[in-house]
């Protein structure tokens, strides 16, 4: 009552899936890291009742405990997935029992015996009875054929997935097969040509997808999704999550924005719908162009953290940053995926030229961006600790930061020092700086052109 | 029909002891099978492993014989390959079982030389130059371990280390000796009789979890949630049209030994090392035969492309596809759901027809059609990252009770959530899920927003307390639900704040695109 709709032709037509596909009407939607959701409709040819489906052309890293099959008048019975896969020593192990022909090549003059034998054990060797005795096949080494009548059913080409369909109705009926797979991914590469002198910078937004499922998606509606999406590893016991690695250390982000972008949403996760359809190879890179803003505000701004309250052995050099906001207002505009900025300048004779590059997380808008692109040449900081002394049960260290700036214009350097966890006090300092948190203060402080600025601090801390 | 009567009247001859007058009926026809899947002991959440099924069945089959008049030995073959003989219970014989073997010596290269040993085989050596083969009698005086060595009239020699092609061959097959995995057992009867037996034992190399699909409606606060049971054999061994049920619970299961010494040891000629660039390697198992290594599914993606089907498909209406996508947005109920029992103390879900548990392969039937369920979404910060964003764990959370539309047994495995968008179910995250009984608050993440995000600052007061601020950023239009786990007993108690699961908590609504600063002293 059930028959397979489609045959396993692998071996007798190897190339001519090539140009074609049994794929339907197929839309991707790709999450960051590797991961993506198929939804591919095809046209089943169903008989009134139930009829066993085997769906080719899906990919080759299907994760079939997620295959869904939904469409008009049918009905799920049952998902089979077969591992079973047709490979010589599978194809002898299922031909335990049953009689092959072989063929022997005589070495001295070609001459060739044919004989049938019936395949008693494939147990790491085959053993084989031939009328009324007993052999090892290819025991002594010389030239023996073996050939089979048929193929067994239940061997694979690949692993492959069927499906056994009630059906109200006969005909063709389409239904949409979906399916999570891995080897899809996408990611951001943002291109910014920053003015300094304009204060205003071009930022271009790609999207990077690669396919390497083992599969080409013909045709397809892409979907790109930006958001942390869970993925459970089903190796692992217990249900370890993983993560997306945009998730954490997230160092270009320097306030956190509260604007909804107009984008397409899923939940909490952004959509960048790809605008044609598009045939997405294996083991192909394609980019896709999503964001072009011109004339964003930004600034050049230097910084330098001193980690804790010790001295620098050398000057060090200032980190150079460029700093902007996603905000609509003043800003971008948009939320940014998680990716790769890489920043440009002109230079003297008006060619782009590359000044570094650094991730960004997955930033909403209205954010504020510090990306750092590089160190300063000639924008330096060192640290020293002047003094350090016990007043009582508590400690006072005074630091002196020496800035110095060999440009031939004036900087601003943002000077912070870190690690004041706990109740670190100030208790003196020549510049008033900004106790941005509980660990940290910050001072801006202007350097002028070819010169050098002393600020100090005095700090009453426990330790 | 269901049975071979074999007598080998001519390895008797040469069979001395065991089986001296034992006549032996082999069995290898199954007329009934039941299949029942334990999940792995081992997992506590999560989805069942297809490459490495670490549960276990328990099978029974019913299988007809013949017995002789007489001592007999019932050679039951084709049982699975991962049984534990000592889990073993054969029923159904007239005077029950007078011993059980289970065979692991397997007919191989090896276990022929090793069966063989110190008897007369024929020894065929082929001239290369002129293709005439020369018989002669040998005996085989050592082996299978570390080569085997060959009596002839002309003195000892090794096999396969003439460099001229031999090999031997031997009169039959040695009664120990079977090609698949066989349970024998020793049985006296007064008179030949047809004999109906059930065959029960337990076997590793099986496992099942349940997968659920939820799918949300944000608007309606409501998800629907398909559960399918995938089960999965990891053996060599196929049970056609089986009555499966699945075993969801933990029932006690001991750490089991190895099946001891490998099943099949490969034939090793030793001389020196002579392979040749088509040696193929067999690898023995010490266990079952798992699936495969990933690498060898790498090495057919390269012949991907010669997989066809007969004819292109049609190519669908565009009309005919905006129906089908409409309709195709609630899924079709499924045609065949296992159903529930309580079993004991256990939960047991019946596949109520026959279905085919093949070999290395796994099924999908489904368990759980549940509609309109009553969820809630919350952003949760388990933890906040000093001076540095971070982003909400996005939970859905839903009261197992029949009142919020749910009320069932949920047996561990893993969720994957979809929300629909323009009418299409898209994915946003999946979970693993431990066993949840009726009555529990069932919550798990589904992923991180990238729109609710934390940043937490704050002092060391000294003393053992500390005071902290979490600022906590909305980027939705809308207003969210959010929990956030405290470091302690907090100094002062407010709205919203509470234990939850052994964690002081603070609830709050963060307004939409807004951030709310949360300030509060542990002590």
């Amino acid at each position: 009552m059930m028959k397979p709709v489609f045959a396993v032709l692998a071996l007798t037509c190897p190339f001519a899936a090539l140009a074609q596909t049994a794929q339907g009407d197929v839309a991707v939607t790709i999450y960051n890291e590797s991961l993506a959701l198929v939804q591919d409709t095809r046209t089943l040819d169903l008989k009134a009742g139930r009829t066993q489906v085997e769906f080719p052309d899906v990919s080759a890293q299907i994760r079939s405990e997620t295959v869904t099959l939904a469409g008009a008048d049918i009905a799920i019975v049952e998902q089979n997935f077969d591992y079973d896969l047709l490979s010589p020593d599978k194809l002898m192990a299922k031909a335990v029992g049953q009689t092959i022909t072989i063929v022997r090549t005589n070495p001295a003059t070609g001459a060739e015996t044919r004989e049938q034998a019936k395949v008693l054990a494939a147990n790491g060797g085959i053993v084989l009875q031939i009328g009324n005795r007993i052999e090892v096949l290819r025991d002594d080494g010389l030239p023996v054929r073996v050939v089979f009548d048929k193929v067994p059913d239940n061997l694979r080409a690949r692993p492959t997935l069927s499906v056994t369909i009630q059906s109200q109705k006969g005909g063709a009926i389409p239904a949409r097969l979906s399916y999570l797979t891995p080897g899809l991914g996408w990611k951001a590469d943002y291109v910014a040509l920053f003015d300094e002198k304009a204060g205003a910078m071009d930022m271009q937004g790609w999207l990077t997808l690669t396919n390497n499922t083992g599969t080409t998606y013909a045709n397809a509606k892409t979907l790109l999704v930006a958001g942390l999406v869970n993925q459970v590893q089903p190796q692992q016991y217990g249900g370890y999550n993983r993560y997306n690695q945009y998730g954490q250390g997230d160092q270009s982000l320097e306030s956190e924005g509260t604007e909804t972008a107009s984008r397409g949403r899923l939940g909490d996760y952004y959509l960048y719908p790809l605008p044609e359809r598009t045939t997405i190879a294996q083991a192909q890179t394609k980019q896709v162009g999503f964001l072009d803003v011109t004339g964003v505000p930004a600034r050049r701004a230097y910084q330098y953290v001193n980690g804790w309250l010790g001295s620098t052995q050398q000057a060090i050099s200032a980190s150079s940053v460029i700093k902007f906001t996603t905000s609509a207002k003043g800003g971008l505009g948009d939320a940014l995926p998680a990716g790769t900025v890489r920043a440009y300048m002109r230079d003297a004779q008006g060619n782009p030229q590359f000044i570094g590059e650094n991730q960004i997380g997955h930033t909403s808008m209205g954010s504020g961006l510090a990306v750092r692109t590089g160190e300063a040449f000639d924008v330096k900081v060192s640290a020293t600790v002047e003094k350090r002394e016990a007043l009582g049960k508590r400690w006072i260290t005074s630091m002196r930061y020496k800035l110095t700036n060999a440009k031939d214009e004036a900087v601003t350097v943002d000077l912070a020092q870190d690690g004041l966890w706990g109740d670190v006090k100030i208790r003196a300092q020549s510049l008033t700086g900004n106790r941005v948190s509980a660990d940290r203060v910050e001072w801006s402080v202007k350097v002028p052109a070819n010169g050098t600025v002393d600020v100090t601090a005095v700090f009453e801390s426990r330790y | 029909m269901g049975m071979r009567l074999t007598l080998f009247a001519l390895v008797m001859a040469t069979m001395p002891v065991l089986t001296a007058r034992a006549q032996v009926v082999v069995s290898d026809q199954v007329s009934d099978v039941s299949v029942t899947i334990y999940r792995d002991p081992n997992r506590k959440a999560g989805a069942a492993n297809a490459r490495w099924p670490g549960g276990y069945a328990l099978i029974t089959e019913t299988r007809t014989i013949t017995i002789p008049a007489g001592d007999a030995v019932i050679r039951f073959e084709g049982v699975a390959e991962g049984m534990l003989p000592e889990s073993a219970l054969v029923k159904g014989l007239p005077s029950g079982v007078r011993e059980k073997n289970r065979d692991a010596r397997l007919l191989s290269p090896a276990g022929l030389v090793d069966a063989y040993l110190k008897r007369r085989v024929l020894l065929v050596r082929t001239s290369l130059k002129t293709g005439k083969r020369v018989e002669q009698d040998a005996i085989i005086s050592a082996g299978p371990d570390g080569g085997v060595l060959i009596e002839t009239p002309q003195g000892t020699e090794a096999l396969g280390c003439s460099g001229l092609p031999e090999r031997m061959r031997y009169d039959g097959v040695p009664t120990g000796l079977s090609a698949k995995p066989t349970l024998s057992v020793m049985t006296r009867s007064d008179k030949a009789q047809r004999a109906t037996i059930t065959l029960t034992y337990i076997a590793q190399g099986f496992d099942w979890s349940a997968h659920y699909v939820a799918t949300t409606n944000t608007e309606k606060g409501q998800l629907d949630l398909l559960a399918w049971a995938t089960l999965m054999n990891g053996g060599a061994q196929s049970f056609p049209r089986a009555r499966v049920q699945l075993i969801a619970g933990r029932a006690n299961y001991q750490r089991k030994d190895d099946l001891g010494t490998p099943a099949v040891a490969p034939l090793q000629l030793q001389c020196w090392p002579m392979d040749t660039t088509a040696t193929h390697p067999v690898t023995a198992y010490t266990r079952l035969p798992f699936y495969s290594a990933p690498t060898e599914q790498i090495e057919l993606q390269a012949y991907e492309k010669g997989y066809s089907r007969r004819g292109s498909a049609p190519p669908v209406a565009p009309a005919m596809m905006d129906r089908m996508l409409s309709l195709s947005a609630p899924a079709p109920p499924p045609a065949m759901i296992a159903t529930q029992e309580n079993f004991g103390d256990l939960k047991l879900y019946r596949i109520p027809e026959r279905v085919t548990v093949a070999a290395q392969a796994s099924k999908q039937v489904a368990m759980i059609n549940q509609k309109q369920v009553t969820f809630d979404r919350r952003y949760y910060f388990g933890s906040v990252t000093w001076n540095q964003a971070t982003p909400a764990e996005i939970r859905l959370e839903m009261l197992n009770t029949k009142a919020k539309g749910l009320g069932l047994p949920l047996p561990s495995g893993q969720i994957s959530t979809s929300e629909m968008v323009d009418e299409n179910p898209l994915f946003a995250g999946e979970a693993a899920l431990r066993d949840y009984a009726v009555g529990e608050d069932v919550f798990y993440q589904v992923g991180r927003s990238t729109l609710v995000k934390a940043i937490k600052t704050g002092r060391n007061d000294g003393a053992g307390s500390a005071t902290y601020q979490v600022s906590i950023s909305n980027a939705h239009a809308e207003a969210v639900p959010v929990e956030l786990v405290l470091e302690g007993r907090p100094a002062t108690m407010a709205d919203g704040i509470a234990q939850r699961d052994g964690r002081w908590t603070m609830r709050l609504t963060v307004p939409a695109n807004e951030t709310s600063v949360v300030a509060y002293s542990i002590k």
